[in-house]
């Protein structure tokens, strides 16, 4: 190989490298700019609420990462989530504090339902998810005759969720945790080798022998454990829980997602820039409304982020003819 | 007779690879030319540089006298060359008169509307040229697949209403899934062709070009190599053409003869049916063993062993690996079985290409090396790589480099290393492992495939060349329409000749 | 011609010769399955079948069907576009502030529905170049463009809702003919439209064989960018009009007026046989999954299904519509994301 396709390759590598650290730079600009107008929020009550907040919104970001990962994409999230809310509540009397388990279990068995038709039948992972998104969101709403239903007193685990460790808030310990489970498994597991695999060449991951059926049935399932986390967590702020407590948060996800530099081609990513995503979309939520744009304006913001993350990121070389 | 088409010290390589070496061509009107050659003597190089699909490193194409650079396949159809795929060119979900005018104007769509009655008028008149019983609105996926070749011919015959000089006409093996009543029909089209166009035919079957051409043109590893007219040539001395002299012939390594296991081969294959493509086929491979298949494309090779290793969609019969039934539902289960797989289009179904030489390697058997089945250990795993890396002799810095940085012959080690990694492989199956590679890689690889065979591996691959499989085989395997044809066995001193290989391939 | 092989190959659906018999009873399927749903209803409720409840059943498809009819131009090409609630909204914030309402006092009449229609066809241009020229792939461009649809309708959101005076506007609503309402009618003649194009145009042949196999078409020279951006400016068009149609009913501008549509059009394109991965259906085969979608919830809520119980049936529904229609389709390398 001659020397400058040498130093182009060598370009290549760390122009990968710069480009994943983007969104931390955003980031990092994004709180500098901050404490010149709103420097509040920095302090240990204004972080520790913007976390509090921002927990649900964080755990729905990193599970929706994974299904991207994959290539494939999960609109159910924000059902599963408000499934979730309404399962425990009406769940409590019978299971009392186990009710959380429980439904948090059922999620992750639903979500591998999910992934095992999407990749058994051979269906688009976009109309089975968006399917059972209105499912699901239909089951909420029929559960709990769509009206909030306070969260038992008694429960213990939203309790704890509720509450702090010191200034920091226990929803965004769980937030961390979960993370950093999924974090390790994805790096050191066969289930995350996969994976990457599967991202990268799905095609030749599949004739090198991964299960690919399998991995989608994990994933899903984890896509949707982490959907019922949320679930709780957004139970837990509010006190109560509520069918259309998602609301906007589905979109919020995919932006958080894709803010963070995962591709949405998948293979690309990790679970890391997931929580950069994450914390820049919240970020970005709380400051608009502090600078005085409507919450319903901010979509324009995001969606033209979202737009610019998505085309710097698509690796259009892998995905050949754009459908 | 004029000369309408003219190739002049065209050359075009991939890579290493010469595909053209400074080739001369001449087509006169009305003639019929002929083409044959091995696989990888540049014939389909050819035949894309005239539709316009491929463009010439350097030298000259006239077309009539006149120099022309054939840009595009739209170019080469307004220029009055059109080609009869071997992979089709139709739009499934499209009738066939649509089809067959999709690339060229007419006056039934004319500003972008539809006159369909026109429309399937005048694709009728095109079906009648060749005298096909097939309905104008027929959906082109409703058709079958030697339907769907005279659609491919009433396409290209169609354009002679394009330009008012007589077309060129290639046809790229057109008779290979045609039955002989057929392969009758299009003969007699082409017969009358020849008064209103040029033509140039490729195909294996040597019957057939004897047949059909007026001249005959042999072509080794990018080289014409003769140039007759069809009386001045016969059946025996196109196959000693065919052949090529000028790379040594390697002498036969006399390896030990394999253990005879023969009455319990490791590998047992019987009445082996997949769909159309072979049937009933019965193969016995034994502990290391190394069994070269040949056969032209579509003889039920590459599908034979994709079939083993499980990537193909309907199969029926038996596989016994180690008395063990091995009839494997998927490529997953194929690997659980011991069976590898080293496919012939390596960017698809072979490498990761944005990953690392390890990642890549350890994508398979990486949880072989790991702390237990289920978690991963780096550092045993990239020892392991590397070690392989190094016995393939792989050029590269280090296995942090991505594979999309090697040459071809790099990254064919690489995946076959991801295979080799493995403790547990009883069977390989190699899908045309040479093909890009230049001489010294390949052969790099085939002492890494022989060695392999001398610990026990039963190796099953597919040749390029009659050549190759006589060179690394121990036992060569001929396949013709899906049927096994001949079958030698070079450890019994029993070696065929090329043309005897050949043979049994057309 | 007799014979009939079926070969499979790499990448290219090859299907079998089928005898006619058995293609046309897959293509009437949706129609079967409709009629079949009537006789159930009826014989369940003994009331279903109604001049009276069938006119309702047609008013409530007319939307429906104008939305997934639009949405067919783009499904057709295998892509996606999801864009359409936040067309549907800043077309009715525009269109009712444009023309006569109580707001301000603008009175553009006729033009300012032109101008609410331009908007969806600005909204189908972006997400055309986008994808196109961008090559990025529809679902995320038209994700991105619903939420700046519903961004650019909260911006244009005055203090509070404007109220719709315009007569030509209401009077799609209100004016009956026969029974029906104009909007029905303007469905019949979308749908119509729609049909003709997609049948005797090259733009609609075109749709379709980049649907069938846009490898294809790429490598034969065509201009494939051209007819996929023409084909997501149609689809932005027909969302705009439905964006008018709705705030004709409702009487106001709102920036909810869309929410709920996407899903009905994405199924009712499917369970009428507009597959997404392209190349099949059409625009009367959609309307008529529209029209198929209306008669299952109407008839569920004669049985006495709460509205969420429908959410939960639609949803299933779809799975199961296509789960049938992509089966054959099925093999063991195929990769679906």
């Amino acid at each position: 190989m001659n020397a400058t396709k040498s130093l182009g390759s060598n370009f290549g590598v760390y122009a990968n490298q710069a480009r994943g650290l983007i969104p931390l730079l955003v980031l990092i600009l994004l709180v500098a700019g901050s404490s010149l107008f709103a420097p509040g929020m920095l302090s240990m009550g204004g972080l520790s609420s913007f976390f509090t907040d921002a927990a649900p919104l964080l755990i729905l970001v990193v599970g929706s990462t994974l299904p991207i990962l994959a290539g494939s994409i999960d609109l159910s999230v924000a059902g599963v989530a408000a499934l979730a809310g309404v399962l425990i509540v009406q769940l409590h009397p019978i299971f009392g504090v186990w009710a959380t388990p429980v439904v948090l279990c059922g999620a992750a068995l639903f979500g591998a339902l999910q992934g095992y038709v999407h990749a058994k039948l051979q269906l688009p992972s976009f109309i089975t998810t968006l399917a059972t998104l209105s499912i699901v969101t239909g089951l909420a709403l029929l559960l709990s005759n769509a009206t909030a239903l306070p969260i038992p007193d008694d429960d213990s685990i939203v309790g704890w969720i509720s509450g702090s460790l010191g200034p920091v808030p226990n929803s965004i310990i769980v937030v961390i945790a979960v993370t950093v489970i999924l974090a390790v498994a994805l790096r050191y597991t066969r289930f995350g080798r996969d994976l990457y695999a599967l991202g990268a060449g799905e095609r030749t991951a599949l004739m090198s022998g991964v299960n690919t059926i399998k991995v989608r049935c994990v994933v899903f399932a984890l896509s949707a454990f982490c959907a019922g986390i949320g679930g709780v967590l957004l139970s837990s702020i509010t006190g109560f829980s509520s069918p259309s407590i998602a609301g906007n948060l589905l979109l919020l996800s995919i932006v958080g997602v894709v803010l963070g530099g995962t591709a949405i081609s998948g293979g690309v990513g990790g679970l890391g820039s997931a929580l950069v995503g994450g914390i820049i979309t919240s970020w970005l939520r709380v400051i608009t409304v502090m600078v005085g744009v409507a919450p319903t304006t901010q979509n324009i913001v995001f969606g033209v982020m979202a737009l610019i993350a998505v085309m710097l990121t698509t690796d259009r070389a892998k995905i050949g003819i754009v459908k | 007779m004029s000369t309408i088409l003219e190739l002049k010290n065209v050359n075009k390589r991939f890579g290493k690879v010469v595909a053209l070496d400074n080739f001369n061509l001449e087509l006169r009107a009305g003639e019929v030319l002929g083409l044959v050659g091995q696989n990888g003597s540049g014939k389909s190089t050819l035949m894309k540089m005239l539709a316009g699909l491929q463009g010439p490193d350097s030298g000259e194409i006239l077309l009539r006298g006149q120099p022309v650079r054939i840009r595009s396949a739209a170019m080469a159809t307004s220029l009055g060359i059109g080609m009869v795929h071997q992979e089709q060119s139709l739009v499934p979900n499209l009738t066939v008169a649509e089809n067959i005018f999709i690339d060229k104007p007419n006056d039934a769509t004319r500003g972008g509307l539809y006159r369909w009655g026109a429309l399937f008028e005048a694709a009728r008149t095109q079906l009648d040229k060749i005298g096909v019983d097939i309905r104008p609105d027929a959906l082109v996926e409703e058709l079958s697949f030697a339907e769907r070749q005279q659609v491919e011919l009433a396409k290209v015959l169609a354009i002679e209403e394009l330009v008012d000089h007589p077309p060129i006409i290639l046809f790229d093996e057109p008779t290979s899934v045609l039955n002989p009543d057929e392969i009758k029909i299009l003969f007699r089209e082409i017969q009358r062709l020849r008064t209103r166009a040029s033509i140039v035919f490729i195909s294996h079957r040597l019957d057939e070009i004897l047949e059909i051409s007026d001249r005959v043109l042999v072509m080794t590893n990018g080289v014409k190599v003769a140039d007759k007219q069809v009386d001045a040539i016969d059946r025996d001395e196109l196959y000693t053409l065919m052949v090529g002299h000028e790379r040594e012939k390697k002498e036969r390594e006399h390896t030990q003869p394999v253990q005879s296991s023969r009455p319990n081969p490791r590998l047992r294959i019987r009445k082996l049916t997949d769909g159309n493509k072979f049937k009933n086929l019965d193969l016995d491979v034994a502990k290391g063993e190394i069994v070269g298949l040949v056969g032209v494309q579509g003889s039920g090779a590459e599908e034979l062993c994709r079939t083993i290793f499980g990537a193909e969609d309907s199969v029926t019969g038996e596989i016994l690996l180690d008395d063990v039934p091995a009839l494997s539902q998927g490529p997953r289960q194929a690997v659980s079985n011991g069976i590898a797989y080293l496919p012939s289009n390596r960017r698809l179904e072979g490498m990761l290409a944005g990953r690392t030489l390890v990642q890549n390697m350890v994508v398979t058997y990486g949880l072989e090396y790991g702390r237990s089945r289920f978690l991963v250990d780096y550092k045993a795993e990239e020892a392991a790589a590397t070690q392989w890396m190094s016995r393939l002799k792989v050029k590269a810095t280090s296995g942090k480099d991505r594979i999309n940085r090697l040459s071809g012959g790099n990254q064919q080690k690489v995946v076959l290393g991801k295979w080799l990694m493995s403790k547990k492989l009883k069977l390989l199956l190699l899908d045309h492992p040479s093909r890009g590679l230049d001489p010294g890689a390949r052969d790099d690889l085939f002492e890494a495939i022989k060695e392999q065979a001398r610990q026990g591996l039963s190796i099953v691959f597919v040749a390029d060349t009659s050549e190759e499989a006589l060179e690394l085989a121990d036992r060569v395997i001929v396949l013709r329409d899906g049927q096994i044809t001949a079958s030698y066995d070079l450890q019994q001193g029993v070696i065929p000749s090329q043309e005897d290989i050949l043979r049994a391939m057309i | 011609m007799a014979n009939s092989n079926s070969v499979r190959h790499e990448g290219i659906h090859f299907g079998r010769s089928r005898p006619l018999s058995l293609k046309t009873l897959y293509n009437m399927g949706p129609v079967i399955a409709l009629v079949l749903m009537v006789v159930v209803f009826q014989v369940i409720t003994g009331s279903f079948v109604s001049i009276g409840n069938f006119k309702s059943i047609l008013e409530a498809a007319a939307v429906p069907s104008i939305l997934a009819v639009g949405l067919s131009f783009v499904i057709l090409l295998g892509a996606i576009d999801l864009s359409m609630q936040g067309v549907i909204a800043a077309t009715s914030m525009t269109l009712s502030l444009l023309v006569a309402n109580g707001i301000n006092g603008n009175d553009f009449g006729f033009g300012g529905i032109v101008i609410a229609i331009m908007v969806g066809v600005g909204f189908g241009a972006f997400n055309g170049v986008l994808h196109v020229v961008g090559k990025t792939p529809s679902l995320i461009v038209t994700l991105g463009t619903w939420f700046i649809g519903l961004g650019v309708a909260a911006v244009l959101f005055p203090d509070r809702v404007p109220a719709i005076h315009e007569r030509l506007v209401l009077g799609l609503s209100s004016v009956h003919i026969a029974g029906l309402s104009l909007i029905v009618y303007l469905a019949f003649a979308v749908i119509a439209v729609a049909y003709l194009v997609l049948k005797y145009t090259r733009v609609g042949r075109m749709i379709y064989a980049i649907g069938g196999d846009e490898a294809i078409i790429v490598a034969s020279g065509l201009p494939v960018k051209r007819y996929k951006f023409i084909a997501f400016v149609i689809s932005g068009a027909i969302a705009a009009l439905g964006g008018v149609v709705l705030s004709a009913q409702l009487g106001n501008g709102n920036a909810d007026i869309g929410a709920g549509q996407l899903f009905p059009a994405i199924s009712a394109a499917v369970v009428g046989g507009t597959l997404l991965s392209g190349g099949r259906g059409g625009a009367l085969q959609s309307a008529l999954g529209a029209l198929m979608l209306e008669v299952l919830s109407n008839g569920l809520i004669q049985i006495g299904a709460g509205p969420y119980s429908r959410n939960i049936i639609s949803g299933a529904v779809i799975l199961i519509a296509v789960g049938i229609s992509s089966f054959h389709m099925r093999r063991k390398l195929r990769i679906v994301k």
